[in-house]
């Protein structure tokens, strides 16, 4: 069992100089054999929160708990996790074998023989048989990552702590080792907690993900929810590539429920359904749409479109980004690669009424999300917490 | 094109060369005169270049009749390698606590170390002879080995640290915190191990900056049975005795030549240790 | 972050109970840094701050060696300001230390120039060669000079002679010994900025000179953009600690000169020690002393200022 239990963790740097808030009150309750990615950008708090998992950093308040049990006073080696570090941390004057086998010396008293069996049977895992025998300073960047990864599965660790591991890598290798990791962690199914900046790592790799921003927890939800349902403007805004366009506009209603969001240049007709959740009196909102869900259609209704000029079109092969001019801002649209209109052309965009989501022009936070049956409720409930 | 950069390689060597000459000329008269007989050294007959057949290694066979150099030698390398092993002793925690501990005081400590660096020593030998007169430390091989030791700390906090910061993979510490090390042993087991190369740097730049150091030793010692060979080429200097430059420029040489060729060979290490060597 | 959400500092630390935390708290939470600091802060304590405190409050007493002394008020400092001999040495000092400081800066960055240009094996022995005067003792340095300046044997009046010329007294007459004092000083240690300076310009990007190039700048014009900007923080890096050291300087100017003839060449660090330790007057040779803390604490302030401008590289 190693259920994983964050209860009003924070952590607050006081030097001399500033006193700084790095994570605030943040409630985590990750279940056993879950795959949890924490996400956000440079400062959110990620790496703090994993260092505090880990036992590296104290905890100001609130407690962690790992299999029900207080970890906050122990020290990391009584605590019964593995962690791969973004630089690796391989131990330079040891083997491969050495590195991997280090732990379970120190820490356990297993006789040589079966520890030499588990590294073995890491090291073939993670198909790094051939260099047991190497020192890291001769392994490329890739082998040294598979050694990192290994030195963590030979612990058999109650929770694995991944601090952005990938990062140092190339792209191509990066993806790859995406792959590699989900195909262990489904394999030995370990609790495990992974860092990272990077969205797109979030979104394939994750069971469920935990989005932080400022030290404070802004949504936690399986990728496909945090991806339709984003609870405020900063998720929808973070979670997808390119990001969600955002437009300033004017709710007005007709008497019937339904209504027209009205921008600088265009009017977009919305129905009762939509709306039928907003507060009557809601009239400033700002509306979202993914570039995804934005098709170029001339045949498009004026009441259900934009007209807006073509900035610069990107070709990226199998798609192209168009990037237009809407009343100044910048609106990006992703469309399949053979529609390729040419610069300073004028378009008519227009896309589906369940991909629409409003948000708050004031707080950020969601108001609505188009697509019928879901369920916002739910994911509102879960970060309550954040609610400043 | 061609003419010009011909110019300014030609202006290149001329610079390089009267460097060298202002480098090395000083030492070459001193190196001459020690391998003369005294006679040759003060005889305006005797060249720029003297003939081959004038050269003589006598001074250095009489370095060592004439003056106690072997008391005053073996002197200099015991409080060299004692001051350097105390240190070391010392610096290593401390550097090690400066690049990669964080503690409140940290920085405030290593900003005093780094005026430490720049205060001047004789003033601070005024206190210090006080305090070791009263300990009776005055005049013997210990005080000057606890003086030595802790005037070369600066400069091996300084070297190490600089190590500690760059030299040691990121995290690795805390890796072996999670495989089942404390903070001590950490350090003990996987962060000294790696160290070696900086330590050693870090000894032959101590030991040498204690083998050149006068300032202390003149002033905490006046007995020749304590005394160092940088102190003794003083004292002979300044004694009344008929001069025999010969052989005092000899021991001269011998006194100068093991830090100019251990630094010369260890270049490399020199621009990372030089932070903290009072000239 | 607090800031951006608008909580003070106090409201934060009060929010968390930081202020409740205590001494044993932070020993507790921190006690590696303490254990692995602990003995060069004996050590620093043991020779360097208690004696500074010490001689400190020794320059308001009439302390000689061996007896406690008596607390006089400022006759010290009195006596200091109205001694001929040291407003002469302070004069001098703040001369010595101007121009071997400038002629190291100077001497440092040419050499490191020159060396840039030479290849990498040619570099290495070269330039072993000519930072090999700041390696010998600097009592050696002095017994090098004073030899190779010697009125009947040594190498300039040697020199002077081929050109039947008579060699002027290089270490008594006019204003030789001052210009012999500062030149050797400036040969022991310029190698010192020549090797910082030089690690200063390994460091420069060659991409930075290839772009420059490309925009049309020639030689001077790429020095004066590329490199020059880059070597503003060495130069304030030598000159403050330079400037210290050479304040500091003893050993080579004691053997050359010894502050003579007479008391004519006397500098601020000899005049301490002859009153500290010939006329075994310790709180008076402390007094002068301060005149020297004085100035090179304004150099450190200085070099404090300019390393954490790098603060990543030396903090």
């Amino acid at each position: 069992m190693a259920r994983l239990e964050l209860d009003d963790v924070t952590k607050v740097f006081d030097t001399s100089a500033e006193t700084i808030i790095a994570v605030e009150e943040l409630n985590l309750d990750i279940k056993d054999g879950e795959f949890i990615v924490v996400v956000g950008p440079s400062g959110c708090g990620k790496s703090t929160t994993l260092r505090m998992i880990a036992g590296l950093e104290t905890v100001t308040d609130g407690e962690i708990r790992l299999g029900d049990e207080r970890i906050n006073e122990k020290s990391p080696k009584d605590r019964d996790i593995a962690m791969v570090f973004q630089s690796y941390a391989l131990y330079p004057h040891k083997t491969v074998r050495e590195n991997m086998a280090y732990g379970l010396h120190l820490s356990t008293d297993l006789d040589g023989e079966e520890i030499s069996r588990r590294v073995q049977e890491a090291a073939e895992m993670m198909g790094i048989e051939d260099l047991l025998d190497k020192k890291p300073s001769s392994l490329s960047g890739g082998q040294q990552q598979r050694v990192a990864t290994g030195r963590a599965i030979v612990r058999e660790p109650s929770l694995f702590l991944f601090d952005e591991p990938l990062s140092n890598l190339d792209a191509k290798l990066r993806k790859h080792m995406r792959t590699e990791l989900s195909r262990i962690h489904a394999e030995v199914g370990i609790t495990t907690v992974y860092v990272t900046h990077d969205q797109e790592e979030a979104m394939t790799m994750a069971d469920r993900i935990v989005i932080l921003d400022q030290g404070k927890l802004q949504q936690i939800g399986e990728p496909k929810e945090v991806y339709h349902e984003p609870v405020n403007r900063f998720v929808a805004n973070f979670i997808g590539s390119p990001s969600m366009n955002f437009v300033d506009v004017e709710l007005e209603r007709n008497s019937d429920g339904s209504g027209t969001l009205v921008g600088e240049d265009f009017s977009y007709d919305v129905s009762s359904r939509l709306l039928q959740p907003l507060d009557s009196g809601t009239t400033e909102v700002e509306f979202g749409i993914r570039p995804e869900n934005v098709t170029i259609d001339p045949d498009a209704p004026t009441e259900k479109s934009i007209e807006t000029t073509v900035d610069v079109v990107e070709i990226v092969g199998s798609d192209n980004f168009i990037y237009l001019d809407l009343a100044g801002e910048e609106f990006r649209v992703r469309t399949p690669s053979e529609i390729e209109p040419s610069e300073g052309e004028t378009v008519r965009l227009t896309f589906d009424e369940d991909d629409v989501h409003l948000f708050d022009s004031a707080s950020g936070e969601s108001l609505v999300h188009g697509l019928p049956g879901a369920d916002v409720s739910a994911t509102a409930e879960q970060s309550d917490t954040t609610a400043d | 094109m061609l003419n010009d950069n011909k110019r300014s390689r030609a202006l290149l060597y001329v610079g390089i060369v009267a460097f060298a000459l202002f480098a090395v000329v000083p030492y070459y008269w001193v190196i001459r005169t020690s391998f003369l007989t005294n006679i040759a050294a003060i005889s305006p007959d005797t060249g720029f270049i003297p003939a081959l057949g004038k050269l003589t290694v006598e001074s250095y066979t009489q370095i060592w009749d004439r003056f106690a150099f072997v008391t005053f030698f073996r002197n200099s390398v015991i409080v060299s390698v004692a001051a350097t092993v105390i240190s070391l002793f010392f610096a290593i925690p401390g550097a090690y606590a400066f690049a990669r501990l964080d503690f409140p005081g940290r920085k405030a400590l290593f900003y005093t170390a780094v005026f430490t660096i720049m205060f001047p020593w004789i003033v601070l030998t005024i206190p210090v002879y006080e305090v070791f007169y009263f300990l009776d430390l005055v005049n013997t091989i210990v005080g000057v080995i606890v003086a030595l030791s802790i005037f070369v700390l600066p400069q091996n906090i300084w070297l190490l640290q600089g190590f500690f910061r760059q030299g040691i993979p990121e995290n690795i510490e805390e890796a072996a915190l999670i495989d089942g090390h404390n903070e001590l042993t950490a350090f003990l087991r996987i962060v000294l191990p790696l160290s070696w190369p900086a330590v050693a740097a870090a000894a032959l730049f101590a030991f040498l900056t204690a083998w050149n150091n006068f300032l202390w030793v003149f002033v905490l010692t006046t007995d020749e049975e304590v005394r160092t060979a940088t102190v003794a080429i003083y004292y002979i200097l300044g004694s009344d005795v008929l001069r025999e430059w010969n052989v005092l420029m000899a021991s001269l040489v011998l006194l100068v030549a093991p830090p100019v060729i251990f630094y010369g060979l260890s270049r490399r290490y020199v621009g990372e240790g030089l932070g903290g060597t009072p000239g | 972050m607090a800031q951006r959400q608008g909580r003070t500092r106090e409201e934060i630390r009060e929010q968390y109970g930081l202020d409740e935390r205590t001494l044993t708290d932070r020993l507790r939470e921190n006690w590696t840094g303490y254990v692995f600091i602990v003995p060069t802060f004996v050590a620093f304590t043991a020779l360097f701050y208690y004696p500074m405190v010490r001689g400190i409050m020794m320059t308001f007493t009439d302390t000689r060696l061996g007896e406690p002394g008596q607390f006089i008020g400022l006759a010290n400092y009195q006596w200091l300001v109205t001694n001929d001999l040291f407003v002469y040495a302070f004069g001098w000092s703040i001369a010595f230390v101007a121009g071997t400081t400038f002629l190291q800066l100077v001497l440092g960055l040419l050499a490191a120039l020159l060396l840039n240009e030479l290849g990498d094996a040619a570099k290495d022995w070269i330039g072993a060669l000519i930072m090999s005067p700041y390696f010998a003792a600097p009592l050696a340095g002095g017994v090098i000079w004073m030899w190779f300046l010697d009125n009947s044997f040594g190498f300039m009046s040697k020199a002077f002679a081929v050109f039947g010329a008579d060699a002027p007294a290089f270490l008594s007459t006019g204003i030789w010994p001052f210009l012999s004092l500062i030149v050797a000083q400036t040969w022991h240690d310029y190698a010192y900025s020549a090797i910082i300076y030089a690690a200063a310009i390994a460091s420069i990007p060659k991409e930075q000179y290839e772009a420059a190039a490309q925009s049309g700048a020639n030689r001077l014009q790429r020095f004066r953009d590329v490199t020059l900007p880059r070597l503003l923080i060495p130069t304030i890096v030598i000159l403050s600690l330079r400037t210290a050291w050479n304040i500091a300087e003893f050993s080579q100017p004691f053997a050359l000169t010894g502050g003579g003839p007479g008391t004519k060449t006397m500098l601020l660090s000899i005049l301490t020690y002859r009153v500290a330790f010939v006329n075994n007057n310790f709180a008076r040779a402390y007094t002068v002393g301060m005149a020297m803390v004085l100035l090179s604490m304004t150099a450190a302030v200085i070099y404090v200022k300019a390393i954490s401008e790098e603060e990543n590289l030396y903090v």
